[in-house]
């Protein structure tokens, strides 16, 4: 299990040092676990982490909507032009800004003053926390004597190589795996939301698709991975529903 | 058996005749994998049908009842190729394999007449022989007929769109068919001119009958469409003034709430002059109440017409009772037309609208929209009482005359961005997807 990163900003110091207090607070209580693998940096000003930011720098991002300068939801919309990955929670005075958030797909909003929300902040965390966590799972396989845990967002897809061995596909190389079956990978990947079975024997990880044409899907690097036209309705509408929901 | 080889390659050149005419109906829909799919499955048969053909042909000795058998059995296979590969409703095929069936039949029996009356003095085995060279010539004649008929042949009419409807209609020309070829069923290789004259005029009346019909079903589409065209451009104009009356409405709030708020600072200005703090406290605790119900327009996205469309809906569905939600994430620079795209958000909303209104409980519609580089992908889910009918398309049937306007706008908007729909409903739940690649 990775570091989870998480980056609160506010221009309030009062705020931020309380956000900080019970968000550790709460996930120590809830997830006590991932909160010993935890990190968190503060920022008081919009423009300092648009400064430093990173695709793949945070995994959550808790701001402030209101701040002197550049606005949280401005500066949400540029780190969101650079990872769209990354969660992000809004700390606002009211839920009238919601419907805005979402422009950036906000996955929530913590309304301020969090001592006298606290029900709302750990309904909000209990929806987006597990979520960071799916992020570092890994499938776990036996290879050469040794157990290899590969994680699920490295994984692109999945298929049978000429040698009838389940192949993983994944970003740097593909990797042939004789000691599990397909079908074995198959029950395990499946149990995730991101992997779609489109093809007799191929299961493919929907983040990594770039687009989808009338029968196949393009991968990030170009590659196409064909639907069948017996599961086409099914694997697009599962596609189509990831794609919103994500 | 090698005699039998030319033969068997003009059977096989006549299969690929009905193959390719079979084809037309689904050409515009069929993507070039498919359609290399399909080549490459139907040649593939063809050798095998064509070594078929010559054992069939060499161990019946050309004899005409096996000839007729193999003449109406041998399409079969290439109509399944093309069903599995091209995809569409089995009804679509059925449908075109029958006028297929009675085309070619028309077509067999005109050779079949020209023999008869020129080639009387051939023996039954050279007629056989040259039957299929003169039926090629002839559909090569007819082609340009043909070939426009085929590309419009396949219907759009609501019966369709009713399963068991859909299939006993799409039978009605193989039925007809069937009832012409049963009593020719048999060894003779010409029949009397009466018979073949009866024979062809009803597989001719028939397709000049649809082919009337379904054009002026054609002509009343296209009038359709420009109506609806209009009526589109008649509802952008009224969201367009809706927002614009919510943006006035909206701004006099605005004006009077910093009026308000004027007044406001100098009495509690007043009380804290005074010492009152209790007045002062008191007095900003009754005005918070005010702030909280007053609320100003969302700003579900920075694009102005979309913005308004999605305005006037939400305030349309409260004032049916429902409540709408949005969750949009449009990228700064639209891949499709604004204008086009916030009609059509107008018309799936209001379909949405008037399919829930009547729903009882779970009185809820969620929109979300997401995009991700230049590809977009859209949700739409709104309670519903009534059963969802779909098209060959897949796109909902009006239940309605003059309803339909959104399902044009849908259709013209797949068509222009090459746009992926999905309808499907679970219980009393409709949700829809749609899917828009920008490349």
């Amino acid at each position: 299990m990775g570091v989870i990163r998480i980056g609160i900003v506010d221009d309030e110091l009062i705020d931020l040092v309380t956000a900080e207090r019970f968000l550790r607070q709460v996930l120590k209580e809830q997830y006590p676990k991932e909160a010993a693998a935890l990190k968190i940096d503060t920022f008081s000003r919009s423009e300092d982490i648009i400064a430093v930011f990173e695709p793949g720098m945070y995994d959550l991002l808790i701001m402030d909507i209101y701040m002197t300068g550049l606005s949280g939801l401005d500066a949400a919309e540029v780190i969101r032009g650079r990872d769209r990955e990354v969660s992000i929670i809004f700390l606002t005075g009211s839920d009238e800004h919601l419907m805005a958030g979402y422009r950036v797909f906000a996955d929530g909003y913590f309304i301020k003053p969090l001592y006298d929300h606290k029900e709302e902040f750990e309904e909000t965390l209990r929806y987006v926390f597990p979520k960071l966590v799916e992020r570092y799972k890994e499938l776990t396989v036996e290879m050469g004597g040794l157990t290899v845990s590969i994680p699920y967002r490295n994984i692109r897809y999945i298929d049978i190589d000429h040698r009838h061995q389940v192949c993983l596909h994944t970003a740097g190389e593909n990797i042939s795996i004789s000691s599990a079956s397909y079908e074995e990978c198959r029950q395990i990947l499946l149990a995730d939301k991101r992997f779609l079975e489109c093809h007799h024997r191929i299961l493919v990880n929907m983040d990594a698709i770039k687009a989808m044409k009338a029968d196949d899907f393009i991968l990030e690097d170009g590659e196409k991975i064909p639907i069948s036209q017996r599961r086409k309705k099914e694997a697009k509408a599962k596609y189509m529903h990831y794609m919103v929901h994500r | 058996m090698l005699n039998y080889l030319p033969l068997a390659a003009l059977f096989i050149c006549m299969q690929l005749s009905g193959a390719y005419l079979r084809y037309l109906p689904f050409a515009a829909e069929t993507t070039e994998g498919r359609r290399r799919l399909f080549c490459r499955c139907t040649i593939l048969w063809s050798f095998l049908s064509f070594v078929a053909t010559i054992l069939v042909l060499w161990q019946t000795r050309l004899h005409p009842g096996g000839y007729k058998l193999l003449v109406a059995a041998l399409p079969l296979p290439y109509f399944f190729i093309a069903w599995r590969v091209l995809g569409g409703p089995f009804w679509a095929h059925l449908f075109i394999l029958g006028m297929q069936y009675l085309w070619a039949l028309a077509l067999h029996t005109v050779v079949a007449i020209g023999e008869g009356l020129w080639l009387k003095d051939m023996t039954d085995g050279k007629i056989l022989f040259c039957h299929p060279l003169f039926y090629l010539v002839l559909f090569l004649l007819t082609f340009p007929f043909a070939g426009r008929m085929f590309r419009q042949l396949l219907p759009s009419i609501r019966p369709f769109a009713n399963r068991k409807i859909g299939l006993t209609l799409s039978l009605l020309p193989l039925s007809i068919f069937i009832g012409l070829m049963l009593p020719i069923a048999d060894a003779a290789v010409l029949h009397s001119l009466k018979v073949q004259l009866s024979r062809i005029s009803i597989p001719l009346f028939l397709i000049i009958m649809y082919r009337s019909v379904s054009r002026g079903a054609l002509e009343a589409d296209a009038r359709r469409e420009e109506e609806h065209r209009q009526k589109l451009l008649e509802a952008q104009a009224a969201f367009l003034r809706e927002q614009e009356r919510l943006l006035r409405q909206s701004q006099r709030e605005a004006d009077r709430l910093a009026d308000t708020v004027r007044n406001d600072y100098r009495r509690l200005d007043g009380y804290l002059a005074a010492g009152d703090m209790r007045a002062a406290l008191q007095f900003i605790e009754s005005k918070e109440g005010e702030l909280k119900n007053s609320r100003p327009l969302p700003a579900f996205t920075t694009h102005s017409i979309v913005n308004a469309a999605l305005t006037v809906y939400s305030e349309r569905a409260k004032a049916s009772g429902l409540s709408l939600r949005c969750r949009i994430n449009l990228p700064p620079r639209l891949e499709v037309d604004e204008h086009e795209f916030a009609t059509l958000l107008a018309n799936l909303l209001e379909n949405a609208i008037q399919a829930a209104a009547p729903v009882a409980k779970k009185r809820e519609i969620t929109l979300s929209i997401r995009y991700r580089g230049s590809t977009m992908a859209l949700e739409l889910v709104n309670p519903t009482s009534s059963p969802l009918l779909l098209d060959a398309k897949g796109l909902p049937v009006a239940a309605k005359r003059n309803h339909g306007l959104g399902m044009a706008s849908l259709s013209a908007f797949m068509k222009k961005y090459d746009a992926y729909a999905d309808f499907t409903q679970e219980g009393d739940t409709v949700r829809f997807l749609l899917y828009c690649n920008g490349e």
